[in-house]
Parts: C-alpha cells; sequence; structure tokens
C-alpha cells in the first residue's frame, strides 16, 4: 500500500499563465529590439546592456512560465478574482478622467471624479460625496496652486 | 569642521526649512501608518512637487517624510495589528498583543523613545562613516562604479518577494526602461521607435508613482471594507524608570540596526527581525513571553528599524548605491535636483550632506515630540475610509505627475505603469526592482562601457582589470558573495 504524498504544488491565480506568456513575449520583441540597436559590433556598443537587460528578461520570465505550466488554477474567475466590478468601475472612471483632463481642465474633472468614486466607493449617498468631493478639492487647491505655486491642467475645450 | 557644523545646523535655524522639516515628519508619521500608503508612495509623489523647489527646501521635507514614514508604520501595527510599513511587521507581534491588554497607550509611548534612540545613534554612526567611506571611494575607477551599480541591483534579491525570476525580471525591464532615449555617449536612439517623445526618456518619476501610488491604490480597492477597531489610549509618556530599564537593549539592536540598514538588500523589516531574534536570545526573563506582548520585543523591533534608515543613508550618499525601495527613490529625487549622490558628493557638495544630517537629526527629534502629542488626532486620521482615501491618492498622483513638466503625456504614462504595476502585484511581481533597474541600469550602462572602452574592449583585459586592482576584486567577491548568499537563503 502507497501512501498519497501530500501536493505542495502552489496554485495558479486566473490568467497568470497568460500573464507570463505576455510577458515572455515582451521580452521577445524587446531583445529584438536590443539587437536591433547595434548588434554585437562591439563591448562599448550602445546596444551592449540592452541586450544583456532583454537576455535576463527572456530566461526569467522562460522560467515562470515554465514554473507557472506546472500548477493548478484556482477555483475562481480572472473577473472576479483580479477585475471584480468595483475595480473596473474605478479603473474606468480614472481613464475617462486622465483623458478628459486636459479639456475640462483640473477642477472641473477632479471634481466629477471624486464625487463620482466617492459615491460609488463611500456609498454614503450624492449629498456625503459631493461635500467631500469640494472640501478636498479646496484643500488641494489652496495647497498646490496657492501655496506650492504648481501649475494644473487648465482647460482647453473652449478654446 | 566649523562650517560642517554650519550646514548641519542650517536646518534648525531658518524658520522654514524648520517647519518643512516638521511638516515632513508630521506627514510621514500619518502616511506611514496609514494602511496602504508607503513611505516609497509618499516620496514618489513629493518628489514631483518639490523639483521645482530650492534643494534644501525639498531635502528638508522629503527626509522628514522618510523618517516619519517608518516611525508612523509601528503605529497600526500596534493599534490595529495592520503594519503601516514592512519594517514594523515584527512590531506588531508584541505590539497588539500589548494593545489587547489595554497598554496601547504605553506601548506606544515607549516604542516613540526607543525609536528616538535608535535614529539618533543610526545618525551619528552616518556622521562619522560617510566621511571615511567617502574619501575611500575617491580612488574608484568606473569599471567600480559598474560593480557597485551591480551590487546595488543585487537588492533585487531582498525586493523579489517569492520569486528570484520575477524580480530579476522586473529588474531587467527597470533597466530596459531607463534605456529608453538617446544614449548619453553617442546620442544614438534606443528603443525610441523613431517616437520624439520618447527621444527624452521615461519620465521616471511618473513611473514612479504609477508604480508605487496607482498600482498600490487598485490593490486596494480589494480591501474596502475593513474596518479598523477603536483603541483606548491614555498614559503615552513612559516613566524613565522603564526607559532606563530597556535602554541596554536597546543600544544593542540600534547597532544592528545600522550594521544591516548601511548593507545593500538590507533594510528596516531584515533590521528588525534580526534585532528581535537577537532580543529572544539573551532576554533571559522577559516581562511576559516573546509574542504576547513583550516589551523586549517591541523595543528591539522598533529601535533597529529606525537606526536603520541612518543606516541605509552612508551607501546611498557616498557610494550612490540604494539601501532599499525608499532609499533608492530618494536617489532619484536627488537625480532630480541635479544631485549626484556618490564618493564626490562629501567633496564637491559637503553643504548638503551636512544640511542632510542636521535633517535627519531634526526630523528624529520630531518624532520624539509629535509621536507623543496629539495620539487622538493620530486614532481619528487613520481611521479615514479607504473610499474617501484612494480617490484623493489619485487626484494628488495625477497633481504631481503633471507638475513635473506640465505634459498631460505623463499622467498617461503614470497611469499605464499604474495598470502594468497592478497585473505585476497581483501575479506576485514587485514593482521596487523595476525602480531599481530605471534609477540603477543608466549607471550601468555608462560605468560599463566606460571601462570597457579604457581597454580597447579588449575582453580578456576587461575581465582581468576586475582581479588585478584590489578594490575591484573586493567589489567582485561581495557581488559573488551577495549572489551565492542570496541562491542559499532561497533554498533554505
Amino acid at each position: 500500500m502507497t501512501s498519497q504524498p501530500k501536493s505542495t504544488k502552489r496554485t495558479q491565480i486566473p490568467g497568470e499563465l497568460v500573464f507570463a506568456c505576455l510577458l515572455l513575449s515582451l521580452s521577445l520583441l524587446i531583445a529584438f529590439y536590443a539587437l536591433s540597436i547595434s548588434g554585437f559590433s562591439s563591448m562599448s556598443s550602445p546596444g551592449s546592456i540592452p541586450m544583456l537587460a532583454a537576455l535576463f528578461m527572456l530566461v526569467s520570465s522562460l522560467i515562470t512560465v515554465i514554473k507557472t505550466t506546472g500548477t493548478t488554477t484556482k477555483n475562481s474567475t480572472f473577473i472576479t478574482r483580479l477585475t471584480p466590478p468595483i475595480l473596473l468601475f474605478f479603473a474606468s472612471i480614472s481613464l475617462t478622467y486622465i483623458l478628459v483632463i486636459d479639456q475640462l481642465g483640473f477642477l472641473i474633472s477632479s471634481g466629477l471624479f471624486l464625487f463620482a468614486s466617492i459615491l460609488a466607493l463611500y456609498r454614503q449617498g450624492p449629498s456625503i460625496a459631493m461635500l467631500v468631493s469640494i472640501n478636498t478639492l479646496a484643500i488641494i487647491y489652496i495647497i498646490f496652486r496657492l501655496i506650492f505655486k504648481v501649475i494644473l491642467p487648465e482647460a482647453n475645450l473652449w478654446e | 569642521m566649523s562650517q560642517a557644523f554650519e550646514y548641519f545646523s542650517m536646518g534648525w535655524v531658518d524658520p522654514y526649512l524648520f517647519f518643512l522639516t516638521a511638516l515632513g515628519t508630521f506627514a510621514g508619521i500619518y502616511v506611514g501608518a496609514i494602511p496602504g500608503l508607503s513611505v516609497t508612495m509618499a516620496v514618489s509623489i513629493l518628489i514631483s512637487f518639490t523639483f521645482a523647489w530650492d534643494v534644501n527646501e525639498a531635502l528638508a521635507l522629503m527626509a522628514g517624510v522618510f523618517m516619519g514614514g517608518v516611525y508612523g508604520g509601528s503605529r497600526t501595527a500596534i493599534l490595529l495589528n495592520i503594519p503601516g510599513a514592512p519594517s514594523a511587521v515584527v512590531t506588531a507581534l508584541d505590539g497588539y498583543p500589548l494593545a489587547k491588554r489595554g497598554e496601547a497607550g504605553s506601548a506606544i509611548g515607549l516604542s516613540t523613545v526607543m525609536s528616538f534612540i535608535g535614529g539618533l545613534i543610526g545618525i551619528i554612526t552616518l556622521m562619522i562613516a560617510a566621511p571615511i567611506i567617502s574619501e575611500f571611494t575617491l580612488m574608484f575607477a568606473p569599471r567600480d562604479y559598474f560593480l557597485l551599480a551591480i551590487l546595488g541591483l543585487l537588492l533585487v534579491g531582498a525586493l523579489s518577494g517569492e520569486s528570484l525570476a520575477k524580480g530579476i525580471f522586473c529588474a531587467a525591464l527597470g533597466v530596459t526602461l531607463g534605456m529608453i532615449g538617446l544614449d548619453p555617449l553617442t546620442a544614438e536612439e534606443r528603443f525610441t521607435f523613431g517616437n520624439l517623445e520618447l527621444t527624452g526618456g521615461v519620465p521616471y518619476i511618473a513611473a514612479m508613482i504609477g508604480f508605487f501610488g496607482i498600482a498600490e491604490v487598485f490593490v486596494q480597492l480589494h480591501h474596502l471594507d475593513i474596518k479598523p477597531i477603536r483603541q483606548n489610549l491614555e498614559k503615552i509618556l513612559p516613566s524613565w524608570k522603564l526607559v532606563k530599564k530597556y535602554l541596554p537593549l536597546s543600544l544593542q539592536t540600534s547597532g544592528i540596526g545600522v550594521i544591516v540598514g548601511a548593507l545593500p538588500g538590507t533594510g528596516g523589516d531584515i533590521a528588525s527581525l534580526l534585532a528581535y531574534d537577537h532580543a529572544k536570545r539573551i532576554t533571559k526573563d522577559p516581562s511576559v513571553p516573546f509574542g504576547e506582548g513583550a516589551y523586549e520585543g517591541l523595543i528591539a523591533a522598533e529601535t533597529a528599524n529606525n537606526a536603520a534608515v541612518g543606516g541605509a543613508y552612508i551607501p546611498m550618499l557616498t557610494l550612490g548605491m540604494p539601501g532599499d525601495a525608499v532609499t533608492a527613490v530618494m536617489i532619484g529625487a536627488l537625480f532630480i535636483h541635479g544631485i549626484q549622490p556618490g564618493p564626490l558628493m562629501l567633496t564637491e557638495t559637503p553643504h548638503l550632506f551636512w544640511f542632510t544630517v542636521g535633517n535627519l537629526t531634526l526630523a528624529n527629534l520630531c518624532i520624539l515630540i509629535f509621536g507623543l502629542t496629539g495620539i487622538k488626532l493620530f486614532s481619528k486620521i487613520v481611521q479615514c475610509p479607504k473610499g474617501i482615501l484612494l480617490p484623493i491618492i489619485v487626484v494628488l498622483s495625477v497633481v504631481g505627475t503633471y507638475a513635473i513638466q506640465n505634459s498631460v503625456v505623463d499622467i498617461y504614462w503614470m497611469f499605464g505603469c499604474g495598470v502594468l504595476g497592478y497585473f505585476l502585484k497581483m501575479y506576485g511581481y514587485q514593482v521596487a526592482p523595476i525602480i531599481l533597474g530605471i534609477i540603477l541600469g543608466p549607471m550601468i550602462d555608462v560605468s560599463y562601457r566606460r571601462a570597457a572602452l579604457s581597454v580597447q574592449n579588449d575582453i580578456g583585459l576587461f575581465f582581468w582589470e576586475f582581479l588585478s586592482n584590489p578594490i575591484s576584486l573586493i567589489l567582485t567577491a561581495s557581488v559573488f558573495l551577495i549572489l551565492l548568499n542570496q541562491f542559499r537563503n532561497r533554498k533554505t
């Protein structure tokens, strides 16, 4: 009678192997471009360190792919584990915020972003979200624009 | 000597510099204490606001944030069993049981005094050791700088987390990102793909804010519902009798903290761990068993991690080599102010060295003052809901990134690095090696190629020089010893 060996394998996070393969592909691409800088022309060529770095990226990402291939997947999906709805929502409004900041200017875009994100994350109703957003924005503006003289993005939508 | 004292006291006598150091320390304590916010994140964001400032003002603020942040991490470790920083993980072992016993106030008070003692010993060591090391390193050739940068990059072993391969990948990715733009020796384009925006290189402050700030915000969205526990905080000020009782242990663990902090690849987290282990071995009769609220365990960890700050400044200022992720970011901050940390810093800009030492001393004193007062305000601020805090961090990151070059493209870089950093973190990759690579990459590139050019690209002579010169030989041996040690540690 043989006893079943206890499994010590770590489980794989959903999408881990795909991510490792993507990094391997990125390494291959970087290696290709590093080689095209100056090839193996001399020890002190501009491409020598980029080629060495690309080599390290290739080898280490290959090791990661091999190690990940031998693991079992966790019983959850990529969506629930890595991109839950709240994260997708927050990432989307963050992306929208940085894309419109140039058009709407700092104050309007930051105000809208703060209101929407605090409303969704803090979940205490629109009046609280509005109050916190306005106060936060006022403090940030006074500290950075008026005291530290930091330049903030200005609206160019109406220009 | 009198000139050194003059530079040292600059931050103490100038009211504005004094205010900035105090403000930095105050802010650092709170940033370090709020779980999810790190000192590295705070310093990264701060660089973008202070880059246009006078260098002394910027250094004063950042030294305060650094010192305060390391101390602040222990507060939540004691009160909530959530270390605010990796260096406070060991603090929680005995700190939290003390809080559960109703002795949170006493634990915070004693840890504050011991942190002050540890910090002071670290700074005194920095004052004595840095000029000696700096004089010695003036004899360094380009190949030695190359070896030094490699030594710094070996820090990746300690920052890699669960997988060394993933750590190496991130460091190499960082080096590659650092290579983007025009080659500093030949002006040849590297990884620019013909894009004019890329010829100036990656805006590394934006990358830092993305990797440390935005990525962490996304990670923290998974822990939105964690509610802090309220603690009873009374009797903060420790008695002289108690301080005297634990002073010998505090002095011993300060020594451990300074030495460990000065070694590349080791920081406050390892220092506190080793000091805790030392305290466990030498304490025959602890107040209560270790791990159940022993003051000895709390003191050992707290003194060591604060002493490690002074220790970490030694290789940073004298060799330009980061001791941990925060010092890597601090080197970036010095670069952006046109200061090259390294052997020439003490001869070319001694005022900056002594000014920094003076500021660290002042920040250490501020820790003592702020640590023993304002505890009620503190407990309110650390309970700030993440639903409010996280959007504010995003706005601050945007403001900070835009401030560097007034460019929206930098904000896109920051966001891209943040998204990449999030997935890297979630899949077990650490982002600190990327920053290490970005900072050390250009130094490796230039020093390696200068060393190769000095031997007319003769590969045999190139390697022979590493073995024939005593300094290079010591550095080469150090590289191999650290490598060997890291592989051995990984196996065990």
